[in-house]
């Protein structure tokens, strides 16, 4: 695989640069929807959290922020899995016209959710350095943290390329799954309290870890959730490794499939 | 002297479904090795049976045969696009395919950059495609818009401009499917010429429907029908006659004084 990915790296940048600016080549604003995106929701459910609507418990930083951090977290790992597994339903004409790795396609997409959650996030860092949360050196490793984040969704995104086409029924039910275990992980409020049935589902639940400790880490919270980080990152690992073999096992039959 | 084989074809089957929906069951049904299974299940049909051939460096091989006959998927097999359903490929040289021209090509960028985008598609690395980039815009006469969108160019500017891509590439064995009908005749002249210019030093196999380019370009002709290869001879006229006669004329498709 490494090999056929270097072999295509120029058709990889090539594509990575239209993924990024195609969008916006007939925009005035361009790249400023990305903030736009990115902030819609915080301020959202932040007017919600106002409104009394609900309550989020104490959270470590100002709610706003709270609020930032996580679904910035969260469009990463969703963006990842729904980019990637649009990626060969999308590009459908050239995979069945063109000889290159199919996975060139789904690694362009996850770098363009990458790219898409780098923009915002470097702000977000610059808010938590300079209201002093955060000390400068945690902005190198704040981004190692998110990793298995991001595989996570990358393999689930290269698993459902392949369903997208062969099975859209479980499609359906695993994109709603998806967006769904936001509410089930402590995305826009506070899991550390008595939350009943929904805190043990979380508990057992690998994202909270995965989104939870990196976002507790730069708030400067002592107490970091470091076993279940590490045991997520494991099932991570696994996830992506075997997602991956799933799509290389499966992803060349179901070219064939494709209509376009 | 003893030819050169580039390529060695020998038994080659695919196996496609009439249905979607009977389609993906038996995709499934096909992961995974030692599924692919020799009898076809329920709604599958061969698209291609027991086809044999070979192709020497310095030839053009034709293949022609009535829309449905398989020539499409063969090729795509040979271009490694799809996975045959048994039988044996052996290839020595490197291949590329020129298909549909237009695929992977974006309206929203300059001619230039789709030159490095259809380029890239072939495995080419930026290195690769500077140096090719003069003869590119000298073969598809497009110097003066070549810093013009795509989506401004005519659909036969869009079509030089990818032919001129694929003729830089410079494989072993050079695949085109339907793809000369670009351009106005100067150009499918030029074409032509360049082409046989070029036998020498590679294979090319040309697939087409249309009679009158197969009799004018091909040294050797493989006809098609039905997923077989009914008719293969080095003798082109005689190929094209048991084209008209014994496939087009018995299909009720032909009217032979039109073409005699």
């Amino acid at each position: 695989m490494f090999k056929e990915i270097y072999t295509y790296r120029r058709l990889i940048i090539e594509l990575l640069r239209i993924e990024l600016l195609a969008e916006y080549k007939k925009s005035f604003l361009g790249f400023v929807w990305i903030f736009v995106r990115s902030f819609f929701p915080v301020v959202l459910w932040y007017m919600m959290n106002r409104a009394g609507l609900f309550n989020p418990g104490d959270t470590t930083v100002p709610y706003p922020l709270f609020l930032l951090t996580g679904m910035s977290l969260w469009n990463l790992l969703f963006n990842t899995y729904d980019q990637v597994n649009n990626a060969l339903v999308q590009h459908a004409a050239i995979l069945n016209e063109s000889k290159f790795p199919h996975i060139s396609i789904l690694i362009v997409k996850a770098l363009g959710s990458l790219f898409y959650f780098i923009l915002p996030y470097i702000l977000i860092c610059g808010l938590y350095v300079g209201f002093g949360y955060m000390p400068i050196w945690k902005l190198f490793v704040v981004p190692f943290t998110l990793l298995p984040l991001f595989l996570i969704g990358m393999g689930m995104g290269m698993a459902f390329a392949v369903i997208r086409v062969i099975l859209p029924d479980l499609l359906q039910l695993t994109d709603r799954i998806v967006a769904f275990s936001m509410y089930l992980t402590p995305v826009i409020y506070m899991g550390n309290r008595n939350l009943g049935l929904l805190g043990k589902v979380m508990r057992y639940n690998p994202l909270t870890y995965l989104l939870g400790t990196p976002r507790d880490f730069m708030a400067g919270i002592s107490e970091l959730h470091l076993k279940g980080y590490c045991i997520s990152t494991v099932i991570a690992l696994v996830v992506f490794l075997a997602c991956y073999y799933f799509f290389h096992k499966t992803e060349r039959r179901s070219i064939e499939l494709l209509i376009y | 002297m003893e030819k050169e084989t580039l390529i060695k074809v020998r038994g080659l089957r695919k196996k496609f479904s009439r249905e979607l929906l009977r389609g993906m069951i038996n995709n499934m049904l096909s992961w995974g090795p030692g599924n692919q299974q020799e009898q076809l299940r329920n709604g599958e049909f061969w698209a291609l049976e027991d086809v044999d051939f070979d192709l020497y460096r310095g030839e053009i091989l034709g293949v022609i045969g009535p829309n449905g006959s398989g020539k499409t998927t063969l090729m795509r097999i040979l271009s490694n696009i799809y996975e045959s359903d048994g039988g044996d490929i052996e290839v020595n040289g490197s291949i590329a395919t020129i298909f549909a021209l237009r695929a992977g090509l974006h309206p929203h960028f300059t001619g230039r950059e789709n030159i490095y985008l259809k380029a890239a598609m072939y495995g080419l690395s930026k290195k690769e495609i500077d140096a090719r980039l003069d003869f590119i815009i000298d073969f598809s006469e497009l110097k003066n818009s070549l810093d013009t969108p795509l989506g401004m160019y005519s659909s036969g500017m869009r079509a030089r401009l990818a032919f001129a891509v694929g003729m830089s590439v410079n494989p072993d064995i050079l695949i085109i499917d339907e793809a000369l009908a670009v351009g106005d005749i100067a150009f499918r002249h030029k074409c032509f010429d360049y082409l046989i210019g070029l036998k020498q030093k590679m294979g090319l196999i040309f697939v087409s429907n249309s009679m009158e380019k197969i009799e004018t370009f091909a040294d050797r002709v493989m006809v098609m029908h039905n997923g077989r290869k009914v008719y293969e001879s080095g003798d082109v006229r005689a190929a094209m006659d048991f084209y008209a006669h014994d496939i087009l004329l018995m299909k009720g498709a032909y009217d032979k004084n039109l073409f005699f």
